[in-house]
């Protein structure tokens, strides 16, 4: 299923990779900035959760470089020498049960059926009523709403 | 468990001139002797998800126990991710009505399709030979044939166009689907009478055939026409995303917001009863029957959840030091309007489906170029 970049214009192959690591990152792969490809808030806010939810991790943070580039920078620092990479695959995870269970607990909610089903507010009818409103007013004789004389205040 | 300032930790404070608290702090380390490691068991026992309201284009439900990252990846891919079908290409062949054709092109753009898009392809783009890739399983066409006449037989002094002229207003109803090549088949609809059969088996998914393509709405005014001036054109519709163009959203609205909490921390007097009850919005505070008054005084909180925080009530410096106003951190009412294309309580399910396709990305990806740092266990 292909989707559309963010917008073609900018839109860079890097050997196809969805995830690359930027140059300056430790030997031990214990500090490293990675960026994802084609990826923005949505998923860069929720990992970025799901990495500090980690003891091990010392530092987690991600940034959108620039708003015009899709991608994001993502960069974990570990404490004892532990992989930010290993890191990563086990934030991914979790971060995918943690998704089923909410669609697991969504779809019981909508099963147990206690909540309120109602038609939608019928607009056509409402606007209806209050034009009749408004003219049985005006047959009255008296000001409504958007129906008001002008230069009428002092009276 | 209550900070130094009174509120509970999980409550954003909301104060006269800002609000206070905001970020959520459970994370490991942050508080001294608590474990706050990630833990799917003891997620699952603190989220709560109850729906409180489906129509046949809305539905409200409350998401507790979460953080506002998962919540905000929801609603953003609800909103930009989730795809729908929208006219995308408009070939004029007449268009002899006060709009220009580029304007009226935009125009249709916008109006909400209704087919499943689940059972439409995605359209690759023009390759390098210049070769369309448009075929009948990604592709859904309209036709858009209006003529504005004369009515006979109006009344001299007539003055309301649509009255005096046949087609004086075109609405999208005025929008028809064409049948091309095998859809029935891809839409999961019945054969139309002037395709031929080609001899296979052909039974409704689930037992029931879908409606065929059209507008969500029969009633958007796409133009007004006066009398001569004609439209015909064909309305090429593809599948695409909201982050591309927002026609393309299938979401009116897709929000949040947090539940407010409202805590009377210091008796209201009696005289000062009805005041403090102006202050919120109707339904928020309720007055009991008081023993010492034989008045109904008594300030007690009935629904906090239909006050708007407005903070009026913090305006007036007799009830400064009186209530507490926040709002619950990981408590989400959302609130998820469909243009049409999906039921509205189909839009989470695919949200969630989207999100899970995005980790999966990026998972492959760097099992691929980092296969010896995938966990062990």
């Amino acid at each position: 299923m292909e989707q559309p970049s963010f917008s073609d214009a900018v839109e860079r192959e890097v050997d196809g990779e969805k995830i690359t690591i930027l140059p300056g990152h430790s030997a031990d792969y214990s500090e490293a900035t990675f960026c994802l490809w084609k990826e923005d808030h949505t998923l860069g806010n929720a990992l970025r959760w799901m990495i500090m939810k980690n003891p091990d991790v010392e530092f987690c943070g991600y940034s959108a470089p620039h708003p015009s580039e899709p991608k994001i920078h993502l960069r974990i620092q570990m404490y004892d020498n532990l992989s930010a990479i290993t890191c990563l695959f086990e934030a991914l995870a979790n971060l995918r049960t943690l998704f089923t269970s909410i669609d697991e607990a969504y779809q019981a909610a909508l099963a147990d059926n206690t909540y309120v089903i109602e038609e939608d507010t019928d607009i056509k009818a409402r606007v209806a009523a209050i034009a009749q409103e408004a003219a049985e007013r005006r047959a009255r004789g008296t000001n409504t709403i958007g129906d008001v004389p002008m230069g009428d205040s002092t009276s | 468990m209550e900070s130094v300032t009174g509120y509970p930790r999980n409550h954003v404070q909301v104060l006269p001139e800002r609000i206070g608290a905001v970020a959520n702090s459970d994370f490991p380390g942050h508080y001294p002797g608590e474990d706050h490691t990630w833990d799917l068991e003891r997620f699952k026992q603190n989220m709560n998800l109850q729906v409180d309201r489906l129509t046949p284009s809305r539905i409200e439900f409350d998401l507790i126990g979460i953080d506002a990252s998962i919540a905000n990846a929801l609603r953003r891919i609800c909103i930009a991710e989730v795809p729908t079908v929208a006219i995308e290409n408009v070939y004029v062949y007449n268009n002899t009505s006060i709009i220009q054709d580029e304007v009226f092109a935009h125009r249709l753009g916008l109006v909400p399709i209704k087919v499943d898009p689940r059972r439409v392809k995605w359209k690759q783009p023009v390759g390098p030979d210049g070769v369309d890739t448009s075929n009948d399983e990604n592709t859904i066409v309209f036709g858009l044939t209006v003529d504005c006449t004369r009515r006979a037989n109006v009344r001299r002094d007539e003055t309301d166009p649509e009255r005096l002229y046949e087609n004086a207003s075109v609405l999208s109803s005025k929008i028809e689907w064409q049948h091309k090549g095998r859809q029935y088949k891809h839409l999961n609809l019945p054969r139309p009478a002037d395709v031929t059969d080609d001899g296979l088996p052909h039974e409704p998914e689930n037992g029931q055939f879908d409606e065929p393509p059209q507008p969500a709405n029969d009633d958007i005014l796409l133009t007004k026409l006066r009398p001569g001036q004609s439209l015909n054109m064909l309305l090429y519709c593809v599948k695409g995303i909201g982050r591309t163009h927002a026609k393309w959203s299938p979401v009116a609205t897709a929000s949040y917001r947090l539940l407010p909490h409202i805590e009377i921390i210091q008796e209201i007097p009696p005289h000062l009863a009805a005041k403090f009850q102006q202050c919120f919005p109707p339904g928020v505070i309720d007055l009991e029957y008081d023993e010492r008054t034989g008045q109904k005084t008594k300030v007690v909180v009935a629904n906090a959840r239909l006050d708007t925080v407005s903070r009026e009530v913090l305006r007036h410096e007799e009830f400064q030091d009186s209530v507490r106003l926040s709002r619950i951190r990981d408590h989400f009412i959302y609130s998820i309007e469909s243009t049409g294309a999906y039921k509205p309580e189909e839009l989470l399910p695919e949200s969630i489906k989207i999100m899970q396709t995005k980790i999966t990305d990026v998972e492959e990806s760097l099992k691929k170029a980092f296969p010896n740092h995938f966990p062990k266990n």
